[in-house]
């Protein structure tokens, strides 16, 4: 299994004419957590959506430079982008789960791809994701009661489920803790952790100090540039880049 | 907009407006802008009035004004003046009119009579009545004593036309709008939790069963139907429950009114009944203040009382006026009829110049036409008494008072309210129509051979055992309806329901701009084109097409020997399936925005979660859009599907006139609407059975579409909140 | 890429993504079909509308050269009736003496129909006589010719008329004229066919009805071989007044006339005076009444049950088949109110409104609340009182998306057919109504059920006419609903 997992080489995101994005390239290494740290409207999520082709929805957007999975670019036109989809999962910002029922929701993405050829692997699909998540002793006698009916971390652990079941090899995170509060933010902080022994993650987030918490490297984004990008001990020890330093000294952002 | 557009807009909207009532109306619409500069007038004048007198801001603050009304004081007072300056005019009008006319039509009486060569005076017939009136009093009970032959036969007619205005009905209407005031302001504050649930179903039964017992069962369709929506709601708050309070009271009052067979004791029973009401509402702190809103309602239901009693006694005057005239002189109202009539085509010959043979004519013409002629400059003398009076009490009486602001917006809150009110007034009215002329067909035409009768034939020629002489069972009308519906949602629910997801996740800007006027225009285009097109164009066309499936299926193609036979493809003059697919078309718009609606209002969030798990746009919207849309679609679903039972040009020309129970949809068959079409067109009279029946099909038709609705409402209501 | 780094490499998943695939492309490809099927359907009705509609706006003329027999219509009766009429004297002859008992006998004979038809069959029988033969007798030979002088309509006679009378013409000499033929024969210059079973075409429909024999066909035909048919638009100008003035002088044709028995004559002029009025009608009742009740249920009422069951109520009454208003119609005001109004453009009018008022409440109470609360806040932190704050800020913001609500509730109504029929605005009218405001107190008709009495006649050229008359109805009512559009677009301040 190779070190490196995704590799983007200079990429640039238009919206209209806006240059949101100016020339970003960056390695994914595997079984590791990456940060994508900066303050807000400075490209961060644009460019994780651009690792599983969510900007291919936004009928303005246009996308320039290569982004290889395991060496294969994923624009290229025999790759199937729901296949690209399932090996690049995606958490979102605020939990999005469907209104179906909690096993529905995990089982959707398996369904969906075939993954289970009786119920009997479907069910062991699920219970395996949701215990990845840490949401198989809470919901296991429940798995038939309304997904919207959890509480906000769950629903987001619920989402994490979702996104594992489908056997991805990176998961994406947006600000996955934004919307919850302490106690869930340091639920959902372990259990990235956690799966970091298994999937490439990469994690969107505002919160300096999560990104010290769960992250082995961090990308620092300013304006559209990644500025920098190191090991978490040394962005936030020692900064090389100004706009850095001045970031991770509190001054703006 | 800035100011001189929106002023430019405001003049040229008036000229325009001006020119077109005066295309239609002629000079009449002159009195337009005539009457437009008098309110300019009157406001101004209540302005520069007050301006006079240089209210200071300091007194303004004291009177308790705002700092942002006092420039708009001078408006109020512009206002009132108003009020003042056309309340007297159109009061003095109306009732010059309402006077005049009747003198003016007795004086032609008058002069045709003489011409018609009879001795008559028409003062001995105006002598006639008034003696007969005076006699018989208030009630029309007096005494009869020397009453001479003429006026002893005119008693029969004359108590026949009391007994329908008679006085007392009407005390006892009174009676009954003071008991429902009283009711009203001693109903319960509240009805909450299940305990007022209870309450509310209690008086509900009270209802049905007063209804049903003194025979207005079809009233208690509308106490279910209040019924059903009380309970859907949570809670039932103090208005609510004291109107249901109030319905139920005065229900009761007309029960015992019906029972008690009224004679004189009636007097005694709505003297009681006021009485009462008065001691209750006083108790409830109500007094006679002009402020006070039940006391002028109480005054108003007087005042019409007096007014309606008085109308009355000129009916029976002008009622006996006839009759006398017909008994007395020997001439009949449709002859003298007939006779006013070539008097005033004399006058109008006269005025336009033309020479009339007749000289006993020519002079009545001339003698009316001077009269005419006074009447209408009458007219101008009572306008402008009217004007005076309403210049010299705006100077009067419009004053600079206390709170001329807070009086002036509650009395606009008041004539909001009442606008609000004709909305109600309007379904009210609905179903007042509709069920007492229902209730008058079911008392001719047994309800359950109705509704559950499969043979229907209005026009059927009368037969000895049938009741009312008409086969009037509705099950093959309402089948065709529902056919014709069905077939239609088939056409437009598919249709619909994907262009409306193409538009909304598929389409490049440029198709929307192209295809959303498309639908745009389907939706305007009036139901008669369609009906046009679904009989000039649907038909012919079909019978090709079924006619064409015929010949391949019956093997034409072949030699005659190798035909079969099987199949009754043919296609009539009418036909229900292409009705049903002309009005599918119709509906495609409609189903396509409201589903665009529903798929709009779900969240991005839920889209954007399929996708990342790799789901297509196809699947995404299968999976997750539509079932999370589906309160949306189906409420949409349902209100086409009131619209489709609803819907009459288009059965009307294309789907025929004979009810037919069949399972073959290319054949003709007819529906509810078209039914009452039949039915109504033309001059109908609305005592036959068969007419009537109109009602029947109306109630059914609006109770399904009610209902229709009302579930539309509560899906998406209810199932709103299953994703936020 | 090596397989082994994937478990969705296997063939089978990549078999089933590749069947999912062609999912999408299908279930696009409907999405697709269905816009197109909506717009084919657009484009079908329009197609077949437009083409009938233009037989319907052009009428067939045939040049006749035609003597005014002094035998027929004596001179001297011509000048009696001229002279009673008030046409100027230089236009009788001199030595004429008015006497209004002369004159009375001589409007008979100068008015009456026959007095023209007997002109017309004359010229048939010199012009043509030739090819009236092969009968057995002379009282059958006439009967042919007598048909073939009904082919040209009684327009034509009443011109002729008119234009004696004035002085135009006068008698003894031949006048030359492009006469309007009459619908029979109509059918047979334009070349309409006819669908059918049988495909009866043009020439066999006036056969088939029996207007003219084979001979009298032949005339007919020699009429069009000779260049002496032509088809023209005839489209009409109405009779137009202001204060007074005449504005516009009447032309006869399409937007002239209005019902007549004989589709040539047949048009829409008394239809569209009845909608007219009829709008008018509904803007006086239902604007202020809605507009009102939309400001007081947005802005004043109290949010109880009282107002949600108001507001449930207008919903539904918005959803209210249309035929149902029009049994209210009929029942409430023509039988209980107000006996003896049926077919008066006024109880039409006040049904439409019933109908239109809650769709203006509803569009009102949308433009309403659309305002920001900002315009009624700003007003209300300096002072004003909250009618003012609605009544000087709000509305005057929400005006053009009430205006663009209020269109559309007109256009809406203005095709309603239903209503009209059970009112009885569907009678037969044969003139447009010239008496000011009492038209509305006046039996009427209304453009949809105008179009509904023509689309039931069978005739072809009646079929034309309805076309006719929804074109015109479809160009009334897509101009209002643009006119909305309009509106709302251009005075709408993007809030």
């Amino acid at each position: 299994m190779s070190e490196i997992r995704m590799k983007a080489e200079d990429v640039h995101v238009y919206y209209g004419d806006n240059h949101a994005l100016k020339g970003v390239s960056m390695d994914i290494k595997n079984q590791h957590v990456t940060a994508l740290i900066g303050p807000s409207g400075c490209g961060k999520s644009t460019f994780l959506r651009c690792l599983n082709r969510m900007n291919d929805s936004i009928s303005i957007a246009r996308v320039e430079g290569q982004i290889l999975l395991d060496g294969s670019d994923i624009h290229d036109d025999s790759l199937d982008v729901t296949l690209l989809r399932q090996r690049v999962g995606m958490v979102f910002q605020k939990p999005n789960p469907f209104p179906k029922s909690i096993y529905d929701n995990v089982a959707y993405g398996p369904r969906l791809h075939g993954m289970a050829k009786n119920r009997a692997e479907l069910d062991e699909i699920v219970e395996e994701a949701l215990s990845a998540a840490g949401l198989w002793e809470e919901v296991y006698d429940r798995l038939d009661a309304e997904a919207l009916g959890l509480s906000g971390g769950q629903q987001q652990r619920l989402c994490i489920a979702r996104a594992v079941a489908v056997s991805p090899e990176v998961i994406l995170m947006d600000e996955p803790c934004s919307a919850l509060d302490p106690i869930a933010t340091g639920t959902v902080e372990r259990l990235i952790l956690d799966l970091a022994k298994d999937y490439a993650i990469v994690i969107v987030t505002h919160n300096m100090q999560q990104a010290q918490r769960v992250a082995g490297t961090t990308a620092f984004f300013h304006l559209g540039d990644m500025a920098e990008m190191a090991s978490t001990k040394e962005i936030f020890e020692n900064p090389q880049d100004p706009r850095t330093k001045d970031y991770v000294a509190g001054a703006f952002g | 907009m800035n100011r001189t557009s929106s002023v430019s807009l405001q003049i040229a909207f008036f000229i325009f407006m001006i020119i077109g009532l005066s295309l239609f109306f002629g000079a009449y619409a002159l009195i337009v802008p005539a009457v437009v500069a008098y309110i300019w007038g009157a406001i101004s004048f209540g302005q520069w009035r007050i301006r006079q007198r240089r209210l200071s801001l300091e007194e303004a603050r004291q009177q308790g004004m705002n700092r942002f009304g006092l420039p708009n004081l001078p408006r109020f007072y512009g206002f009132q003046t108003v009020l003042w300056w056309l309340l007297p005019p159109v009061l003095l009008l109306i009732i010059y009119r309402s006077i005049g006319t009747p003198i003016l039509t007795g004086m032609i009486e008058s002069e045709v009579l003489v011409l018609m060569g009879k001795t008559i005076d028409p003062t001995s017939l105006h002598e006639f009545a008034r003696t007969t009136l005076a006699a018989l009093g208030l009630s029309g009970e007096g005494s009869t004593s020397g009453f001479t032959e003429a006026q002893i036969g005119a008693l029969p007619g004359l108590t026949d036309y009391f007994s329908q205005q008679h006085g007392l009905r009407r005390l006892f209407w009174f009676a009954l709008l003071m008991g429902a005031l009283a009711f009203w302001q001693s109903g319960p504050r509240a009805f909450t939790g299940n305990q007022g649930r209870v309450t509310v179903f209690a008086l509900a039964l009270i209802g049905i069963l007063i209804s049903i017992l003194s025979g207005y069962g079809t009233a208690s369709i509308i106490i279910l139907i209040i019924l059903a929506i009380t309970l859907f709601s949570t809670d039932i708050n103090a208005p609510f429950a004291r109107v249901l309070f109030m319905a139920t009271g005065v229900g009761v009052l007309i029960f015992l009114r019906d029972q008690l067979a009224w004679g004189e004791g009636g007097w005694v029973i709505s003297l009681l009944i006021i009485a009462g009401s008065t001691v209750v509402l006083w108790r409830q702190g109500m007094r006679p203040r002009l402020s006070d809103q039940m006391f002028v309602l109480v005054l108003l239901g007087l005042a019409t009382l007096v007014l309606l009693t008085a109308l009355t006694w000129i009916g029976a005057y002008s009622w006996l006026f006839d009759y006398g005239s017909e008994t007395i002189f020997e001439v009949s109202p449709g002859n003298l009829g007939l006779q006013s009539q070539k008097l005033l085509n004399a006058i109008r010959d006269l005025r336009s110049g033309l020479v009339v043979s007749n000289p006993d004519v020519a002079a009545a013409a001339s003698r009316m036409s001077a009269a005419q002629d006074a009447y209408r400059y009458g007219y101008l003398a009572v306008v402008l008494l009217g004007i005076a009076c309403g210049v010299v009490g705006s100077l009067i009486f419009v004053r600079p008072k206390h709170r001329a602001q807070s009086r002036h917006e509650s009395a606009a809150n008041f004539g909001m309210m009442l606008a609000s009110a004709a909305a109600i007034l309007v379904t009210v009215g609905i179903v007042l129509a509709l069920l007492s002329n229902a209730e008058l067909f079911f008392s001719k035409y047994p309800i359950q051979d109705f509704l559950f009768g499969l043979h229907w034939s209005k026009d059927a020629p009368i037969r000895e055992d049938q009741a009312g002489g008409f086969n009037l069972g509705a099950v093959p009308v309402f089948y065709g309806t529902l056919v014709v519906s069905l077939v239609a949602l088939t056409v437009a629910l598919p249709v619909g329901l994907m262009s409306a997801i193409y538009m909304a996740e598929y389409a490049s800007p440029r198709t929307r701009s192209i295809f959303k006027p498309i639908l745009e225009v389907l939706a305007g285009i009036p139901t008669i084109v369609y009906g046009v097109f679904a009989l000039r164009s649907g038909i012919p066309f079909a019978k090709d097409i079924f006619g064409g499936i015929e010949w391949v299926l019956e093997l034409r193609f072949l030699p005659t020997p190798m035909h079969l036979e099987y199949l009754d493809l043919a296609i009539g003059a009418k036909s229900g399936v292409v009705a049903g697919a002309v009005m599918g078309i119709m509906l495609i718009p409609f189903i396509s925005s409201l589903s665009d609606d529903a798929l709009k209002a779900v969240p991005r969030s839920l889209r954007d979660g399929s996708l990342a798990l790799g789901g297509h746009k196809s699947e995404t919207i299968l999976k997750v859009l539509i079932p999370a849309a589906l309160p949306g679609i189906m409420g949409g679903f349902l209100l086409a599907t009131s619209r489709a039972i609803g819907e009459t040009m288009i059965v009307v020309l294309a789907a025929g006139g004979q009810a037919n129970l069949t399972l073959n949809v290319l054949d003709q068959m007819t529906t509810v609407t078209v039914q009452i079409t039949e039915l109504l067109i033309g001059d109908a009279e609305f005592d036959r059975a068969n007419t009537l029946s109109v009602f029947g099909l109306g109630i059914v038709l609006f109770v399904s579409t009610l209902l229709l609705n009302l579930a539309a409402i509560q899906i998406v209501r209810r199932y709103r909140q299953r994703y936020s | 890429m090596s397989p082994q780094t994937s478990p969705h490499q296997s063939v089978q998943a990549s078999r089933r993504r590749a069947a999912r695939r062609r999912g999408e492309l299908i279930f696009r490809m409907l999405g697709l079909l269905a816009l197109g099927l909506a717009a084919l359907f657009l484009v079908a009705l329009m197609y077949s509308v437009i083409k009938k509609s233009y037989n319907g706006f052009v009428q067939s003329f045939i040049q006749l050269d035609i003597y005014l027999d002094p035998d027929i219509i004596k001179p001297a009766d011509l000048a009696q009736f001229q002279a009673s009429v008030g046409v100027a004297p230089d236009r009788w002859a001199a030595d004429i003496e008015p006497d209004p008992k002369l004159a009375k006998r001589a409007s008979r004979s100068v008015q009456r129909g026959t007095s023209y038809k007997k002109m017309l069959q004359n010229m048939f029988a010199e012009e043509f006589g030739d090819h009236f033969t092969g009968y057995e007798t002379d009282r059958q030979r006439d009967k042919a010719i007598a048909q073939v002088a009904e082919m040209i309509s009684l327009e034509a006679q009443f011109q002729i008329r008119d234009r004696l009378i004035s002085g135009e013409y006068t008698l003894g000499e031949t006048i030359s004229l492009w006469a309007l033929a009459a619908g029979d024969s109509d059918v047979l210059y334009k070349d309409m066919k006819r669908r059918t079973q049988k495909n009866v075409d043009s020439e066999n429909w006036i056969l088939l009805k029996r207007s003219v024999d084979e001979n009298g066909l032949s005339v007919l035909m020699e009429l069009r071989d000779t260049g002496r048919t032509r088809i023209r638009p005839y489209l009409g100008i109405p009779k137009i007044d202001l204060f007074g003035w005449t504005i516009a002088e009447q032309q006869p044709g399409f937007f002239a006339s209005a019902s007549s028995t004989s589709p040539e004559r047949a048009g829409i002029a008394a239809a569209a005076q009845g909608t007219f009025l009829m709008l008018i009608v509904v803007m006086v009742l239902a604007v202020p009444i809605g507009v009102l009740a939309a400001i007081y249920l947005e802005k004043f009422a109290p949010r109880n049950q009282l107002t949600d069951f108001m507001e449930i109520n207008i919903n539904n009454l918005a959803a209210v088949p249309s035929i149902i208003f029009g049994i209210l119609g009929a029942a409430v005001i023509i039988q209980w109110l107000f006996p003896g109004s049926r077919g008066f453009p006024i109880v039409g009018g006040t049904v439409l409104a019933f109908m239109t008022l809650p769709t203006v409440i509803i569009a009102s109470r949308a433009a309403i609340g659309a305002v920001p609360p900002s315009f009624e806040e700003a007003a209300l932190g300096m002072g004003a009182s909250h009618q003012q704050s609605v009544f000087q800020h709000v509305l005057p913001a929400a005006l053009p998306g009430i205006a663009s609500g209020v269109i559309i509730g007109l256009a809406q109504a203005a095709g309603e057919t239903a209503p009209l029929l059970m009112v009885g605005m569907n009678a037969f009218i044969n003139d447009v109504c010239d008496a000011g405001a009492a038209c509305l107190m006046s039996k009427g008709v209304g453009m949809p059920s105008q179009i509904y009495q023509w689309a039931a006649d069978d005739d072809p050229l009646f079929q034309n006419k309805t076309a006719a008359g929804i074109v015109c109805l479809l160009t009334l009512v897509i101009a209002m609903n643009g006119l909305a559009t309009y509106i709302r677009a251009r005075f709408e301040r993007a809030n």
